[in-house]
């Protein structure tokens, strides 16, 4: 067991944020006294096998890239000081595959973080931060290898990618009516961001995502439909996918009914609705839309009517 | 002794590879297999090697191609498509990449995507992504009356709405030292053609076929950006403008002229306080106006519209001990709309607007307990609505008529709190409860003619919403894969100035997947069978009367997927996939008739390879749509393609 450096209790102290503030990774782990660094070439007299690929890849050690801050390079960044390593003869004391494999999210997310700070500031809060998943799992292949067609960077379709684990979206893209993920045509980092920052439509407000494209649902409006305004598009809409046409949450009639049901005017057929009678129409196989066609706002018609 | 000791470290040794196997193991399952992928055009190349292939299809069509197009994105006889990617480093360590897919299967022109980039590791880093898609709509989806009776089509139905997509994003990030870097970035988005709508305009109800909205649009977003980090301080500046500029029309009879332009800058803080504890701020400010116009049939008005948005965010991160998250923070957002309608010098229209609004949250993460990880979040928000909206102008403006003076508070409250439990690395359960509150406190509005709105009047009203799924995720060694999920609303919203007027949504969807991908060797035998639900119920305190329109949905999508690969000594594959989906809507089928839909592919693949990085591969896939409304189709498509590795 000696012949392991072990993480300490105190690693799940290193949140990915809390690295993006200068603290390495390596610090997570008790690293023995008077171990030291040796540089990647030592590394890879014996490790040749990764430097036939390792050479390609972002992380090469011809790269000069450091740890900033820290001048900490190449493998020993992740894995931390080699020299105990060397002298065993490459028997344990060092930060190997299978160590990392068993350390939580935090540590995991950390290694990558001391160096892509800018992801870690992103990351905590984010929607996979709490989550078994870290960077590794999406960016498979990239740390070692050539980093351009893994299949994160699949770009026909990245959904896909994301889909593996969010089976019940799958299910969504497939439904009549959605938006095309699928088929290739648009992205789920078109909406999401996989590394996301703290909430990111908490502030800017989830129709900020929606209204990237559909920008003239933003007005501004003289009249504005507070279901639009005051809550959000998915109040109305499904964005993923829907059985009910423009990706509506469920038949129109019934969607608009939800909130603009009156009782006390549902005498029979008559159904009245602000000062006008709908019952006609009702019963008449209209649609909601057939009138208020302007229903995300008007410039003209108090009542989003097409006048 | 020594026995004892070897069996000790033996004893030890295997608890310690029980423990670390499924740690390992669950590296693995965390992302199963890549998804099936049994649509991919053929001779779609996936992979590290740089690749290209080049395709030729034919497609022999019966029945309505209308709503054919719409799901095969294929209106051409005759068709290409094409496929390239490549990576190279060079020398000095950059990395380049050029991919591209485009095909002229929609509307005869070249769709498709180009996606290139280059990167300097740790140091610079640019991209350009153009898509350029067709969309294309069916309008009769919607429709569902007891009229409409197989089979179809009827006459009415012409033409294909279909909607082309241009997008185009540039961006470049450029670290100028361990402290400073810069970010940039241009993206352009235009809209042209027509899409269906719901619309079926005044009078026109029934079985009239919906008509459709014209696009021609641009819109254009230049930003950028600078971030600085030090020790523990990071920020990030970034500023945007955003115009769009087009027209727009609904059915050809109500025309939009697009003269929209944002300028916004955000600037985000975070501060390391310690081991434990992080601040996290932004701040956001942004001002949009529209000066375009509206020709409604009969007069055109013209528009001025401004609204500004202030955002500003603080937000608390902290670690709780070994095992706990903790996110709080406090958000306060100001929006301010001033917007007149004009016809020639006289204002018809107009509205000043105020909204503030605040919302505090908090959330905590747990994952202290062995293999379960507990996440709840409680946000309590307020907002104020101070609005005046007049035909002619506010009070306090030139041109006075007629207004009505809207205040309004709303109040509202969520609690949401999910729970996801492994056992061990083939199962896993995931429960989410979300709780909504929602008070909407509206005061008697303010009219300069008393008994005169102009506006509809919602009155107080009061929302309460529980939303709850239940996800069962199974694996069956490493081939197998069984996902069942529930997911429901209920929600009851009353209008406590109609009489307590109270109506009730209750919605339930159900979704189970079962995947299975044995096989190595010869044979590999793949496929899923879903099965989907989606109930919704409006009910109504006294109940609607029988004859009134739709206002209940039962639908159900079941879809079966069976597939498998067949390998013929070392250069012969063969394929077959089949895909059966049904969907039915039985809600208020006592009144209105019940829908069917049927959709049938077939897809036989054989791939033959030439040398050992080309290859050739012919295929012939049957789709056949059969619904009980409109829609009836049949599609052969036949396919040649050339495929290589290089």
């Amino acid at each position: 067991m000696l012949r392991l450096i072990l993480p300490v209790a105190g690693i799940l102290l290193l949140s990915p944020g809390i690295a993006a503030g200068g603290v390495s990774f390596v610090d997570a782990f008790d690293v023995p006294d008077g171990a030291g660094y040796v540089g990647s070439e030592t590394c890879l007299d014996c490790h040749d096998d990764v430097g036939e690929f390792y050479a390609n890849s972002p992380h090469s050690p011809d790269r000069g890239l450091a740890i900033p801050g820290t001048g900490i390079a190449g493998c020993e960044a992740c894995h931390g000081p080699g020299s105990l390593h060397v002298e065993e003869d490459g028997d344990g004391f060092i930060i190997g595959p299978e160590i990392l494999a068993g350390q939580g999210q935090g540590v995991k997310v950390a290694m990558c973080t001391q160096c892509h700070t800018d992801k870690g500031l992103e990351w905590t809060g984010g929607p996979h931060a709490g989550t078994n998943i870290s960077c590794a799992n999406c960016h498979t292949d990239q740390v070692h290898f050539a980093g351009g067609v893994t299949p994160v960077s699949e770009f026909r379709n990245k959904g896909e990618f994301c889909l593996q684990c969010h089976t019940a979206q799958v299910t969504d893209f497939r439904l009549p009516f959605r938006h095309r993920v699928l088929e290739g045509q648009i992205d789920c980092q078109d909406c999401h961001d996989p590394h996301a920052s703290f909430d990111q439509t908490a502030w800017n407000g989830m129709n900020s995502v929606c209204l990237e494209c559909h920008v003239e649902m933003e007005g501004p409006f003289v009249y504005e439909h507070e279901g639009v305004a005051a809550e959000d598009c998915v109040t109305c809409h499904r964005p993923h996918g829907s059985n009910h046409d423009k990706l509506l949450i469920t038949e129109s009639n019934s969607m608009c009914l939800q909130c603009h049901f009156e009782q006390g005017f549902n005498a029979g057929d008559n159904w009245t609705m602000g000062s006008q009678a709908h019952g006609g129409l009702l019963n008449g196989e209209a649609r909601c839309y057939d009138c208020h066609t302007e229903v995300h706002g008007s410039n003209t018609d108090p009542n989003f009517k097409d006048q | 002794m020594k026995m004892k000791r070897t069996m000790t470290v033996t004893v030890l040794g295997l608890a310690l590879l029980a423990f670390a196997l499924p740690a390992l193991a669950e590296e693995t399952v965390d992302l199963p297999a890549q998804a099936e992928r049994i649509w991919a055009p053929t001779g779609d190349v996936i992979g590290l090697d740089d690749h290209g292939a080049a395709t030729f299809q034919a497609k022999d069509p019966h029945g309505n191609e209308a709503k054919g197009a719409e799901d095969w994105q294929l209106v051409q006889k005759y068709s290409g498509q094409g496929l390239f990617g490549m990576f190279t480093t060079n020398d000095s360590g950059a990395n380049y990449w050029l991919r591209a897919y485009g095909d002229n299967a929609g509307t005869g022109g070249l769709v498709g995507k180009v996606d290139m980039g280059g990167n300097i590791p740790g140091r610079f880093k640019w991209s350009i992504d153009y898509r350029d898609f067709d969309y294309f709509y069916d309008r009769t989806s919607e429709m569902r009356a007891p009229e409409f009776a197989a089979p179809p089509p009827p006459p009415e139905l012409d033409g294909l709405p279909s909607l082309n997509w241009r997008r185009a994003s540039i961006r470049a990030d450029y670290r100028l030292s361990d402290q400073f870097s810069l970010v940039g970035g241009f993206n352009r988005k235009c809209r042209y053609g027509d899409k269906g709508s719901l619309l079926r305009g005044f009078g026109n109800t029934g079985s009239s076929v919906p008509g459709t909205k014209l696009f021609d649009t641009t819109t254009n977003e230049f930003w950028g950006g600078i971030g600085f980090a030090s020790g523990s301080f990071g920020s990030d500046l970034n500023v945007s403008y955003r115009g769009t500029d087009g027209t727009r029309s609904l059915e050809g009879r109500h025309y939009y002229k697009d003269d929209q332009t944002r300028f916004g800058a955000k600037l985000g803080l975070s501060y390391v306080l310690s081991d434990k504890f992080k601040l996290v701020g932004h701040g956001a400010t942004s001002k949009l106006e529209n000066t375009g116009w509206d020709h409604t049939g009969i007069s055109t008005y013209d528009l001025n519209g401004e609204t500004t948005t202030n955002t500003g965010q603080l937000a608390l991160l902290a670690r709780l001990g070994k095992s706990a998250n903790l996110a709080a923070s406090a958000k306060f957002q100001n929006l301010e709309t001033d917007a007149r309608t004009n016809l020639a010098a006289d204002i018809r229209q107009a509205t000043d607007r105020k909204r503030d609004s605040q919302d505090y949250r908090i959330g905590i993460n747990y994952h202290g307990l062995s293999k379960t990880s507990l996440r709840l979040d409680y946000k309590y928000g307020t907002s104020n609505l101070d609005q005046t909206v007049a035909e002619g102008d506010v009070p306090g403006g030139g041109q006075v008529g007629e207004y009505q003076i809207t205040n309004q508070t709303r109040t509202q409250q969520d609690l949401n709190f999910r729970a996801r439990y492994r056992f061990g690395s083939a199962a896993s359960i995931k429960a989410v409860v979300a709780w909504r509150n929602q008070e909407i406190d509206q005061k008697d509005p303010v009219l300069s003619s008393p008994g005169n709105e102009l506006t509809y009047w919602m009155g107080d009203r009061n929302l309460e919403r529980l939303r709850w799924e239940l996800a069962l995720r199974m694996r069956f060694g490493r081939w197998v894969r069984f996902d069942i999920g529930h997911q429901a609303i209920d929600q009851t919203f009353e209008r406590k100035d109609f009489g307590m007027a109270e109506s009730t949504w209750k919605a339930n969807r159900g979704f189970s997947n079962l995947t299975w991908t044995p096989g190595g060797g010869i044979l590999d035998l793949y496929g899923m069978f879903s099965y989907g639900v989606e109930e919704y119920a409006l009910t109504t305190d006294p109940e609607p009367a029988a004859s009134m329109n739709a206002i209940a949905y039962n639908g159900s999508t079941m879809r079966f997927t069976p597939g498998a690969n067949l390998r013929l000594g070392d250069s012969l594959t063969l394929e077959g996939h089949y895909e059966g989906v049904r969907f039915e809507d039985t809600g208020n089928d006592d009144v209105i008739k019940k829908l069917q839909a049927d959709h049938d592919r077939l897809r036989l693949r054989a791939g033959f390879d030439i040398t050992s990085g080309t290859k050739v591969s012919a295929s012939y896939t049957r789709n056949e749509f059969d619904e009980n409304r409109w829609d009836d189709y049949i599609h052969h498509l036949y396919a040649l393609s050339v495929s290589g590795t290089f």
